[in-house]
């Protein structure tokens, strides 16, 4: 028996600093709709096909799903250099507001690696938006993951063997408003200012919200039966006090978002699948 | 698992090696596979910190540290015993 037919459509939303979208979406009225929020810079790339696999999926299990690419970054037009999080952020909300004027219906958001610190951070600027968080390989810190981005420019002068920087100077380089080369990259200092502050255990949800956030958490692990890492562990946990439901779940297989080749992660897929969505 | 099994799984991890690819604390990491580049250096770290729940700090890092399998494997081995 063939799958029901899914209706594709590309665009582009937020006329002000224009994102690139593709959306599936099912045959029939949408039960829910979920939003990829990407990883960043060549872990986009390495985890676009993924990604596109498992929205494909979504859309035949009833749920309307779209994939983004922020303002700046893949298909979308705009400069990476001078874009910000709050473009980064207007652009989540315009695409949700099309496909909530379309359906109105449950939202969810899934992240992926900086997709779900950014996922995580439009639930709180936007109580009650969100129902429901899916993170993949979440980064729970932007400081850290700004740190291991700039790491990269003082690998490269390690690699050539050139004077190195440190990752703070580098930092208030862009704190001062000015822009790095880092991975093929051009890096605008305040887009990375913006990420160095997010963290995931400073978010909240406000007490009077009858909405409460739930997150479903997958985390890679090299072997079968090890748990969750020391970090993911210490956010879940903070996250958990603040009262936010979490469901963590390890997988195995290629960690696709660091491979040069391509790589295979069907356990991951299959465990998104077997989710409560 | 003792640093140079340690090093030699992350290897073969970020380089997407095969299993019969034979790894020594001699083999050569930079300049020895055309895969060792900036993104797989920044991707060792990570997992090094992640695995041994640790921080490397900028001034860790030198052209010495990845010059082979074994001066990884003692970098580990030192980060190991602090873990």
């Amino acid at each position: 028996m063939n799958a029901p037919a899914i209706e594709t459509t590309a665009g582009f939303v937020d006329p002000d600093h224009p994102a690139f979208f593709l959306h599936f979406m099912p045959a029939h009225t949408p039960r829910a709709h979920i939003v990829y929020l990407p990883p960043f810079g060549e872990e986009m790339n390495r985890c676009r096909s993924l990604a596109a696999a498992q929205a494909r999926w979504f859309s035949h299990q009833g749920i309307s799903s779209a994939i983004l690419d922020y303002h700046g970054t893949g298909e979308s037009p705009g400069d990476l250099c001078s874009t910000t999080l709050a473009v980064w952020r207007d652009n989540i909300n315009h695409l949700l507001e099309q496909l909530l004027r379309r359906h109105h219906c449950p939202v969810l958001l899934w992240g992926f690696r900086l997709g779900a610190l950014l996922a995580m951070d439009f639930s709180t600027i936007r109580p009650g938006r969100i129902d429901q968080l899916l993170l993949w390989q979440p980064i729970v810190s932007g400081s850290t993951f700004v740190t291991q981005l700039l790491r990269q420019r003082t690998a490269t002068l390690v690699k050539n063997q050139e004077k190195s920087e440190t990752t703070t100077d580098m930092k208030l380089q862009l704190a001062a408003g000015q822009s790095l080369d880092v991975g093929g990259y051009r890096l605008g200092g305040t887009l990375m200012t913006d990420l160095d502050k997010l963290e995931m255990t400073s978010f909240s949800q406000p007490e009077t919200l009858d909405k409460k956030l739930s997150i479903f958490w997958l985390e890679h692990s090299a072997e079968e039966d090890a748990g969750l890492g020391a970090k993911s562990t210490r956010a879940i946990s903070g996250l958990q006090q603040k009262g936010i439901q979490v469901a963590a779940t390890t997988f195995t297989g290629d960690p696709v978002w660091q491979l040069h080749k391509r790589g295979n992660c069907d356990d991951l897929l299959q465990k998104t699948r077997e989710l409560a969505l | 698992m003792n640093a140079l099994d340690l090093t030699t799984k992350l290897l073969r991890a970020c380089l997407q090696l095969s299993p019969s690819e034979p790894l020594s604390r001699e083999t050569a990491l930079l300049g020895g596979f055309p895969e060792f580049n900036s993104l797989t250096i920044t991707t060792l770290i990570l997992e090094i910190e992640e695995r041994l729940d640790c921080e490397i700090a900028d001034h860790e890092l030198t052209s010495e540290l990845f010059e082979t399998v074994g001066t990884l494997a003692d970098f580990i081995d030192s980060k190991m015993v602090h873990a």
